[in-house]
């Protein structure tokens, strides 16, 4: 019998849980260690961010559903972690403390034989000076409180405009080194399409602020993608789609410092500039959520199992741009000094960007950090759920369930407005999300057909699918294990 | 407004397009299969 620990109930976090406990006997036992109380699916935080879902759509709680799959599930946050237990306690234990309202405080020693770290980032709004969400004229559309709150200001926002006034939006990123350009950019276009509906578009001036250095990057270096029956950059595509829509850009900006209703940022010039806004939504940098490791001794042993995020079996030398490969980047997400340790999503570290680093004349690193959000989630959570499941079954350790982002298909139907028969989404899938350019050293290291771009109408509809279908497959109803993840 | 019927069709032709990418394998890059590929 194992005891098996997951930490986190998000994308990654549930998945593996969720397969953890349908492939494996009731002798094993699958514990959730989470501090959030409701599962929320994420993507849809857009439209709760623009008042077309309200977030009761969007989340529905852990607990019940726990109890019913026979999870155990521990409202709590992971603080320190021991992988050789203690002077005491000799199984590797998490160190966690409660936040539920009968037990907060609490600490409480959770045992393992399998950890899958699966924490995902901590949102760091810290590191960058006055960028607090619903203070400063800015928000976030990162989970569905924020959202709620973006909405409300934007709501209120949108009811002055109707009076005549004229106001400055700004979206984007809000640091130099954020990721998820890809929310953001759903974010824009669905609040241009808000205000055309509500016929005050032309009372806006909307901007797109992003540490990008071309449109269209999305952390991913951009992409060589066909649309129809050409071929074109996902920066062409990204400019034709803001050209249309009267959406201005600011690239290569790394934004510094929030003061009420003013964006602080430098560019790659090193100049220093200043953007004006009457509401933002700024994406803040992801980061480690900090955790302590100790050995047996009490000995900390931090650097072993991370380096911002977990270690995992990536090559983590450092080396420059022209000479990084497909082969960097993990594969089973195993931490390499602790084999029982596994961290899928966004929890692992990744062995270097995807863009490529820039530097502005002052030094400032400028240039989006890689993203794991999303499909990549589901797939490398799912993953290592079998190996761990494979390795019970045969009482031998398995890695044969493999998944490199370098060979490994994400798509991105980001949504650009909603409506039944208004809506519109833009379409991109990437084969492979982390570009190999020696296997396809033609088409910018990604396979042209299976990358490609699509706007319409249907990508509105195929992202409202999605949203029903995660939903459903979150809750574990029947046969929700056939749902791709 | 785009025509919603030529709109369908697309929606089902990008689902299933999407489906085969994502759900169509992942794997390894340091196997020797993969490197034989490259």
């Amino acid at each position: 019998m194992a005891k098996i620990v997951v930490l986190g109930a998000g994308i990654a976090g549930h998945v593996a849980a969720s397969h953890l406990r349908r492939k494996l006997s009731k002798d094993h036992q699958v514990v959730v260690v989470s501090p959030n109380s409701n599962y929320q699916w994420i993507p849809s935080n857009i439209w709760v961010g623009i008042g077309r879902m309200k977030s009761k759509e969007i989340l529905f709680p852990l607990a019940p559903l726990y109890k019913k799959k026979k999870i155990d599930f521990i409202q709590a946050k992971a603080t320190t972690f021991y992988p050789e237990g203690d002077a005491a306690e000799s199984t590797p234990y998490v160190l966690v403390e409660h936040v539920s309202d009968n037990q907060k405080g609490t600490v409480e020693k959770v045992t393992y034989d399998y950890l899958i770290n699966a924490t995902g980032p901590k949102l760091n709004f810290e590191a960058t000076e006055g960028l607090i969400p619903g203070s400063h004229k800015t928000y976030s559309v990162c989970n569905y409180h924020h959202s709620t709150e973006a909405w409300k200001a934007l709501k209120s926002l949108i009811q002055e405009m109707k009076q005549g006034k004229k106001v400055k939006i700004l979206i984007g990123t809000g640091h130099g080194k954020a990721t998820c350009q890809g929310a953001a950019f759903e974010y824009i276009l669905n609040v241009d399409q808000e205000l055309r509906r509500h016929k005050v578009r032309d009372n806006a001036e909307i901007t797109w602020i992003s540490n990008e250095y071309r449109l269209g990057d999305f952390g991913m270096d951009g992409m060589l993608l066909t649309y129809g029956s050409n071929s074109m950059k996902s920066s062409e595509m990204v400019e034709m789609v803001f050209e249309d829509r009267g959406i201005h850009w600011i690239l290569g900006a790394g934004v510094n410092k929030i003061e009420d209703g003013v964006a602080h940022y430098e560019n790659l010039e090193g100049e220093h500039k200043s953007e004006t806004f009457d509401f933002a939504m700024l994406i803040p940098a992801f980061s480690g959520h900090g955790f302590k490791a100790f050995d047996k001794n009490n000995n900390e042993i931090t650097d072993k199992l991370f380096k911002g995020f977990m270690l995992v079996d990536g090559d983590y030398t450092p080396k420059p741009y022209e000479e990084w490969t497909a082969q960097d980047w993990p594969e089973t997400y195993q931490n390499p000094n602790y084999k029982n340790i596994f961290a899928p999503g966004i929890a692992f570290a990744p062995p270097h960007s995807i863009s490529k680093p820039r530097k502005s004349k002052n030094g400032t690193e400028i240039f989006p950090s890689p993203p794991r959000t999303g499909m990549p989630s589901g797939i490398t959570a799912k993953l290592v759920a079998d190996n761990i499941i494979q390795t019970l079954k045969k009482g031998k350790v398995s890695l044969d369930h493999k998944g490199s982002m370098a060979n490994m298909g994400a798509a991105c139907i980001a949504s650009s407005g909603y409506g039944t028969f208004s809506g519109s989404g833009i379409s991109i899938t990437t084969f492979p999300i982390v570009p190999d350019y020696k296997k396809y050293p033609e088409t910018q290291g990604r396979k042209l057909g299976k990358t490609f771009g699509e706007i319409g109408l249907a990508g509105h509809w195929l992202k409202l699918t999605l949203h029903y279908v995660f939903m459903y497959k979150a809750k574990m109803k029947p046969f929700w294990w056939l749902l791709p993840e | 407004m785009m025509n919603p019927v030529w709109q369908f069709f697309k929606y089902l032709w990008l689902s299933l397009k999407v489906m085969l990418i994502v759900a169509g394998g992942h794997g390894s890059t340091r196997s020797k299969e993969y490197q034989k590929s490259q």
